[in-house]
This record gives C-alpha cells, structure tokens and sequence, in this order.
C-alpha cells in the first residue's frame, strides 16, 4: 500500500472502520513508514479529544422548572396540534368561507337588483354593488332571513346611497328602522356589514383594502381606540375588559383557540372584553421593532360590533409599558371553523398592505 | 415507560406533566449538543432553554410516524447554528491550503515517551483550539459522531441529509481539523527538531 491510498483510509482505520483484510494491508504499511504511523498517532488523540467529555459542565438543577415556567407564562401552543383532527385547516377554511361569501353575494345582487334599481335616483345609485370594486372585497351570506326582509331592507341601504352611521351603536335597537343615518358621505364597506350584521339580514366577510376612506372614521374616531366607535360608544357591558390566561381563553368564551401569527409576534396580553359573557376575546401582539397586533375575535352571530374600550386598551398595554399604544389601521373579516363562524378584527400599527398580508397568514382553531 | 412519541400525543392533548418529563428526557443530551458548538456556558443553556420552547411550539408539526429524538436533536443543532450565525462566530477556512510538510516535522505524539506527556497535553489543547475554528457544519457532524456517539444513519436523520453524505461531511471536516491543525504549528513554527521531548 502507497501513502497515498492509506491517507483515503485513515479516518476509517482510527475509528476502526474498515474491514480486516483491508486493516491488515494497513497495519503492514505502518509498520514500514513512520510518517503515516504519526499521522495515525496525531489522528487517534484527536479521536480522543473529540471524544473527550471530561469538561463538559451540567445544567443548573432547576433548568427544567425554568422551561416549564416560561412555557406556563408564554401560552399555549400545543393546542394547535388541533390542526391534525380537523380535515381543513384554519386557513383554507378562512378562505373557503370568503370564498363562498364571495359566490353569496354575486348570486344576491343577482337576484336583488332587480329590486334595487327602481329606487335608484342617478347613476351612482346603480352602483351600488361598487362596494366591491372599490378595492375591497365584500359578501354576504344569508343566514335565513325571509328574501322579502331582506329585499326591503337591501332597499333602505339603496335608497340611502351614501350613509353614515351618526348614532351610537350601543344605543340601536336590532331593527333597521331604528338606525338614523345622515345622507352625507359614500356607502362604505364597514356600514353595510354593520347594517347587515345588527339587522340579522346576513354576515359579511370582508377584506378592506383601502384604509383611507370613511370606514376608519366609523370604526373609530378615537386613534387610541383601537376598535371602539368612541368611548362613549361601549356599553356597561363592555367597559374595562378581564385579562386572561391566554390558554383559558377559548374555555372561557368557546371562541375558537389563541390565534397562530407569525413567529415574529409575541404574544403580550390576552383581554376578555366582556365582564359578563366573554364572547369577545382580543389578543394583543407585538414585534421586536415595537410594532403592535390587536386581534379581537367574537361569534358572528353576536348582534353587536366588536368593540373595544380605551380603557380596556390601555389597561392591557400598561401591562408592557414600551408597547405603542396607537392602533392605526384595522381589517374586519369572518371565518369559519367547523361549521361556526366568527368575526375577526385585525388592527395594529402596521401598514394596511402588511395588515391585509398578516391577515392571510393569521389562523385559528377550534 | 412512555416512549417519547406517546409522551408528545399526550403534550399535545394538554399534559404539560409529559412535557416536563420530555424536558428531563432530553435536557443533557441537548445541552450537550449545543454546548460543543457554542461553547460558552450560559449562552449554552439560554439556546437549551429555547430549543425546549420551540419543541413546545411546534410541537404540532412534529412527525407522528417518525421519532422524535433526530426531530429534537435537529432543532437543537439547527437552533445553536442559528445563534452562533447572528453573532457572526462563523469562521471561514480556506481549504485550497496545501499543508505538505512531512508529518515528522510536526511535534506531538509522536512518541510514547512519557517526557512527552507535558507536550502531549498541550496538542491536545491545540486540537480543542482547532475544533473551535472549523465552521459549524463540520463541528455539528464532528460532535454528532464523536461526542454523542451517534451513527451515520441517526446523524443522517438529524441534519436531513443521506448517510452517504454524512460520511463524505465527516470525512471532510477531519480533514478540516487536520489542517487547521498543522497551519496552527506551521505559524508558531513548531517543528521536530524544536521539540525534543518527542
């Protein structure tokens, strides 16, 4: 054997590795040349070191219950391992149910807009299904009103054209009748699902796309306020908020489980909006650049808009005092999960487009 | 006793009991690990502390039909190579280098004199050394081999490569260290003839 052809061997042969016949023709050739040998003697005390454990230190004795500690304060995320007992998915759910919100409201302006056009007064009016040409995505699904309540009061959002909602919320009655609207700016996205969603008419899924229109100004006038209408707006039932064990959240309420969001984002505070019958559960989010993630989620068929109060707000965010407390932006869509649905309201201080793209990779379970 | 596979089901069904007991499972084995390629104690254990907590996060995507101890060891190895890459620790090494100076120029070894011991520590300090520079590919093959004691097959499993390249890796960063190794007592200009305990 050649020095050369050892030198392929000489790992295999210090780890004792090779096959006998092949160990003796080595064995031979060491005995001959000593530059070898001393390659093998270098090659076995790295083996050795490399084996070496005789330094390595121990753990501290209570890294265990450190884990368990941080884990317990962290949340819960096993429980996503739902994921396995559920055929589809939170997010293609989500999307399935858009999209057959989608196919829901072609098919009802289809059938309506017969009924739609003679209270039309311009050109305008018979834009009407312009709601979902105006960058935004917007479906209604029927959730079994008669088609003649439903035609009547599709009528009223006609007949208005461009309303706004001026009046309270809180202080609505479920009927159609009872809301006030001023005649004074564009149909907007926001007002009709809210019109739809108080009436019972139907549940809308919406993708808002566009953030510097009228929709945030219904939605809040309040900039701190990152869901409610106005601090005045909230009922008595919804003041202040309880916070929460994330991992109770969804047995507290029955809403579905903490919501998974990109690994960027931590998880700050778990809010329960409601002090009474939690059915609204809002999660507040942050990133490593301070930017914040409000995620508010409740049963659709819960008449009343997700809101939440200022005070509940900042009661959460003292909590982490270096959060930005300035919610600015937010998207409204629902979701369906096991045949439930839910509306989902996303806002944070990041921009509309990284909203409406965190808003596709933000998924839940039941 | 529960395999590690049945305590995941129950993890996932809400037993944070399972969990600690997976953490005991596992805790030295991955300090271990991580340690060797960090090499610093606390930031060691702050990695062992976060691969436990990734483990515990994405738990859910875990292979049922596979095993579970490659799935961790691979986060845990994947984990301390990501942080050592934040800190910019990697070392790069020019392997074009041609080291061809006769083996009974260098010292060490050599010899089983036991006046040699005192110098045979000292290579052996060098050969430490020299591990530390290697680039943390060849340094997670090297440990999962030598210190864990692992076979080609389980290391193949952990990195998410074939055994065929497992070994041509393990070969390569032998060699690696063989290198860095010899470039280390060509510049202190060590040679035989200086060293005369060998």
């Amino acid at each position: 054997m050649k020095c050369q052809l050892f030198d392929r061997y000489l790992f295999d042969y210090c780890d004792d590795d090779l096959s006998p016949v092949l160990r003796e023709k080595i064995d031979k050739h060491l005995q001959e040349c000593s530059n070898c040998s001393n390659k093998v003697k270098l090659t076995v005390l790295e083996n050795e070191v490399l084996r070496d454990n005789s330094d390595l230190p121990l753990l501290a004795g209570d890294f265990t219950n450190r884990v368990m500690h941080q884990i317990t304060n962290s949340g819960n995320a096993v429980s996503r391992g739902h994921k396995w007992a559920t055929g589809l998915g939170p997010k293609k759910a989500g999307r399935f149910a858009m999209a057959a919100s989608a196919v829901g409201l072609v098919v009802l302006v289809a059938v309506l807009a017969p009924h739609i056009m003679p209270f039309q007064e311009n050109a305008q009016v018979a834009d009407t299904p312009s709601v979902v040409s105006d960058q935004r995505q917007i479906a209604i699904t029927d959730l079994g009103e008669s088609e003649t309540e439903m035609q009547v009061e599709t009528k009223e959002l006609a007949q208005k054209r461009s309303i706004q909602i001026t009046e309270p919320l809180a202080e609505r009655n479920a009927t159609a009748d009872s809301y006030q609207v001023a005649d004074t700016s564009p149909l907007t996205v926001e007002t009709a699902r809210q019109f739809a969603d108080q009436d019972g008419v139907g549940q809308v899924a919406m993708v808002d796309e566009s953030y510097n229109t009228d929709t945030r100004d219904v939605i809040g006038s309040l900039p701190a306020a990152m869901y409610s209408q106005s601090s005045q707006l909230q009922s008595s039932s919804r003041q202040g908020g309880i916070n929460i064990p994330p991992e109770q959240a969804n047995k507290v309420t029955s809403l579905p489980t903490r919501p998974q969001v990109p690994d960027s984002f931590t998880l700050i505070n778990t809010v329960n909006s409601y002090s009474t019958d939690g059915s609204v559960i809002i999660y507040h989010y942050r990133d490593k650049n301070r930017r914040s993630i409000n995620i508010a989620i409740k049963s659709a068929l819960d008449p009343e808009p997700i809101m939440i109060s200022q005070a509940s707000t900042e009661a959460a965010l003292r909590s982490v005092p270096e959060v930005d407390s300035e919610a600015t932006q937010q998207v409204n869509y629902s979701i369906d999960i096991d045949g439930k649905t839910y509306q989902v309201t996303l806002g944070g201080t990041l921009t509309p487009e990284e909203l409406s793209e965190l808003m596709n990779e933000i998924s839940f379970e039941n | 006793m529960l395999s590690d596979e049945m305590l995941a089901d129950r993890i996932l069904r809400g037993d944070t009991a399972a969990f600690e007991e997976l953490v005991n499972r596992y805790k030295n084995s991955i300090f271990h690990v991580v340690y060797r390629l960090v090499g610093q104690y606390q930031e060691a254990e702050d990695i062992t502390q976060e691969v436990f907590i990734l483990v515990y996060d994405k738990l859910y995507q875990f292979d049922r039909t596979k095993r579970f101890s490659p799935w961790i060891h691979r986060i845990a190895v994947n984990t301390a190579i990501s942080n050592l890459r934040k800190k910019k620790k990697v070392v790069h090494l020019s392997f074009d280098e041609s080291y061809g100076q006769p083996y009974e120029d260098y010292p060490s070894v050599l010899e089983s004199d036991p006046e040699a011991m005192f110098e045979r520590k000292e290579i052996m300090e060098d050969i430490r050394a020299a591990i530390s520079e290697l680039p943390e590919s060849y340094r997670s093959v090297l440990i999962l081999r030598y210190q864990m004691d692992m076979n080609n097959a389980e290391i193949a499993e952990i990195l998410g490569v074939s055994k065929e390249n497992v070994e041509v890796r393990i070969h390569r960063a032998r060699k690696a260290l063989r290198r860095v190794l010899l470039k280390h007592w060509e510049e202190r200009g060590l040679k035989k003839h200086e060293m005369s305990a060998f």
